[in-house]
């Protein structure tokens, strides 16, 4: 994998899980894969996997069933939701309304935008 | 695992290398040991393995001296070097003449690394560098010792090789073992290393993990003008400017840039040793 | 396995030096059996009609022991020239005693009973073939006829088998340490040590022999100064010799202290090698 954004690589993993719970990849109250999987698969170190998996805990998506591995939480898909909203609302958009000032663009042309993406990519379900 | 207790050494008795140092390394990590050609990297890791000894201090690698090369103390360690000089037999033949000092070692484990890596079973004189040198990590790999050092293991790998290397080493990292990577090709393994020693000059800058570098500074861009003095370090282009600066409490951590760290830690070294280093 | 000495290990090292340098060691096998069928073909024709000269067959045994053993030994840590190899050789997990065997078997053992073994075989296998193609000329009366016949030299008693198995072994641990010590022209490294420690030892031994007798000497001995005269050549006053027992003594202790001081000094060079 290849780590891209300027964001540390323990979050731009902790990213990667939410985006495969989001997409019910991982689903709730399933086992998501064991930290040394994980590792190899991603080629990184396991304590970075392992940093991951506690920051994902601390934030209640994940929890660790001793002896057993890591699972989604029961709501897990919500707090997933709630934490790639706020991600979003302090990181991405702040970026985006900046080069809207920028560029001088209304929040009506962005709707308009919005409106005609959701016609073309209907939410998979 | 290792402890340096003010250890010098130098070729000769009257050029130093390295004088006092202190170092300590811990079980269950990745270390990335960086410096720039000539800093002295691989006496290190030759001092680790016992091939040059201290002329000072003591030091101790799995709770043994180097020093005496005990088969009990080489029997943990596996040493895979820069360049690459094999007998010229058959590789299975090689790996049978290894295996019977390595008490740990697991043949399933090497056949397996060997065919990841892409190894042909032929004799090893008719085989590359880059293979000889797979044939050795594949070698070091099974043997499952405790304290695993790679100098400079991705040079004359190629491209594949180097993703199965990473793999494998990920894969091999465990609570009881240790290993010492060094190397130049920091963008090859910079998501494996979870511990970085910095050398310059004879002198260890820096010996701290990949956490605490990315709580205790940013690596950022600014496609702004001006320089701050706030910066540690930084490196202009007509992109504008990548540096590195200490980290406010508030601040978001950002992806640890190990050729940036390395680069601030050589040129303004002061100001990392003030941010790394309690001691001093 | 343990830090002590483990024959097992020593058996393991051996059979992976066997396995990994098992060609060069034939290639050199082959080598030299081609030298001594060379030189004794050369001997045959040379002395088409003469006797089958012992003298020359103990001169290519000498050479062949002594120049090719100390060659041979000389070149057993060869392999330092590569950074790779010593490391690894360095790394293996086994004590030094156990490395040193395994140099210690292979120029003091295989190398004498190879050659031994070879040199026989071809020495027999020559006179065999002399005897059969070479013609008796008919001038030589039958009493001396037998003299004509090429018999093994190891027959003759005139050769100083002993002397020269002793001087083989002290040779080759010389030149065994030197390889150990000398990592690029070992061999010829070694030699050069070797006759100028030679002549510098029989020069102070002259000059403190000197030194303690005030009148004019001359020192005299074989292997070491078991005599000397007192008086100029013309007019010797006396002659001085050192006591049987003593004499006994120093001839046995020699050797073996040149032999021991030489492993136990590989010992340790071996044991303190850096790279």
């Amino acid at each position: 994998m290849n780590f891209h954004s300027n964001k540390a690589i323990y979050i731009q993993i902790a990213d990667l899980i939410c985006e495969k719970i989001l997409l019910q990849i991982f689903k709730e109250e399933e086992r998501i894969p064991s930290v040394r999987e994980l590792a190899i698969n991603l080629e990184v170190n396991p304590n970075t996997v392992m940093r991951t998996y506690e920051y994902l805990q601390d934030l209640e998506i994940i929890t660790n069933k001793r002896g057993v591995g890591f699972f989604v939480s029961v709501n897990g898909l919500k707090k997933v939701t709630d934490y790639l909203k706020k991600e979003f609302t302090e990181q991405d958009l702040p970026t985006v309304f900046k080069n809207m000032q920028l560029l001088q663009i209304t929040i009506g042309e962005i709707d308009a935008l919005y409106q005609q993406y959701l016609k073309w990519n209907k939410k998979p379900l | 695992m290792i402890h340096f207790n003010n250890v010098s050494f130098g070729y000769t008795k009257q050029k130093p290398l390295y004088a006092n140092i202190q170092l300590e390394l811990k079980s269950g990590s990745v270390y990335g040991l960086l410096g720039k050609n000539g800093a002295g990297k691989s006496t290190l890791l030759k001092l680790m393995a016992g091939l040059v000894h201290p002329q000072k201090g003591l030091l101790t690698v799995c709770n043994a001296n180097p020093m005496k090369r005990e088969p009990d103390f080489l029997n943990q360690v596996f040493f895979i070097p820069e360049e690459i000089d094999t007998p010229n037999i058959h590789v299975l033949d090689f790996a049978a003449e290894q295996v019977p000092f390595y008490p740990r070692f697991n043949q399933t484990q090497f056949l397996d690394y060997l065919k990841e890596l892409d190894v042909p079973m032929t004799k090893l004189n008719k085989m590359s560098f880059g293979q000889k040198k797979k044939v050795w990590i594949a070698l070091g790999m099974a043997s499952n010792a405790s304290l695993i050092i790679l100098d400079e293991p991705t040079n004359g790998l190629d491209i594949p090789s180097k993703r199965i290397l990473r793999k494998l080493i990920a894969s091999i990292v465990n609570e009881d073992n240790c290993i010492i990577i060094s190397t130049h090709q920091v963008k090859d393994l910079d998501s494996l290393i979870d511990q970085i020693i910095l050398v310059d000059n004879g002198e260890i800058i820096v010996n701290t993990d990949t956490n605490t570098i990315i709580e205790k500074i940013i690596f950022q861009h600014s496609n702004q003008q001006e320089i701050s003095n706030s910066w540690i370090y930084h490196e202009t282009s007509i992109a504008g400017h990548l540096f590195v600066k200490k980290r406010e409490m508030e601040e978001d951590v950002s992806k640890l840039d190990l050729e940036l760290f390395f680069n601030a830690g050589i040129t303004n070294k002061i100001a990392i040793q003030e941010l790394f280093n309690q001691k001093s | 396995m343990n830090n002590h000495f483990s024959l097992i290990r020593a058996l393991l090292l051996l059979r992976k030096n066997f396995k990994e340098s098992g060609s060069s060691y034939l290639l050199m096998f082959l080598a030299g059996l081609g030298i001594l069928f060379l030189s004794y073909g050369l001997l045959i024709v040379a002395s088409f009609h003469s006797m089958f000269p012992t003298g020359d067959r103990k001169m290519i045994f000498v050479i062949g022991l002594l120049l090719g053993g100390t060659l041979f030994s000389s070149s057993h840590y060869g392999f330092f020239k590569s950074e790779a190899k010593t490391i690894q050789f360095l790394l293996l997990p086994a004590t030094t005693g156990e490395k040193l065997l395994v140099g210690f078997a292979l120029t003091q053992i295989m190398y004498l009973i190879i050659y031994l073994g070879i040199f026989t075989g071809i020495d027999w296998l020559m006179c065999l073939t002399y005897n059969e193609f070479v013609a008796i000329p008919n001038w030589i009366i039958e009493q001396e006829k037998h003299y004509y016949q090429g018999k093994p030299i190891f027959q003759s008693d005139t050769i100083l088998f002993k002397e020269l198995v002793i001087l083989y072994f002290i040779t080759t641990s010389i030149a065994h340490l030197g390889s150990l010590s000398f990592i690029r022209n070992a061999y010829v490294k070694t030699a050069i040590l070797f006759v100028i420690s030679f002549i510098g030892i029989i020069y102070l031994n002259n000059k403190m022999l000197v030194m303690l007798i005030p009148e004019e000497i001359m020192p005299h001995g074989k292997y070491f100064t078991d005599s000397f005269r007192i008086g100029p050549l013309q007019q010797p006053t006396g002659i001085v010799t050192l006591p049987e027992s003593w004499q006994l003594r120093i001839s046995w202790f020699l050797p073996i202290f040149l032999y021991s001081s030489c492993w136990i000094m590989s010992y340790y060079k071996l044991k303190e090698k850096q790279i």
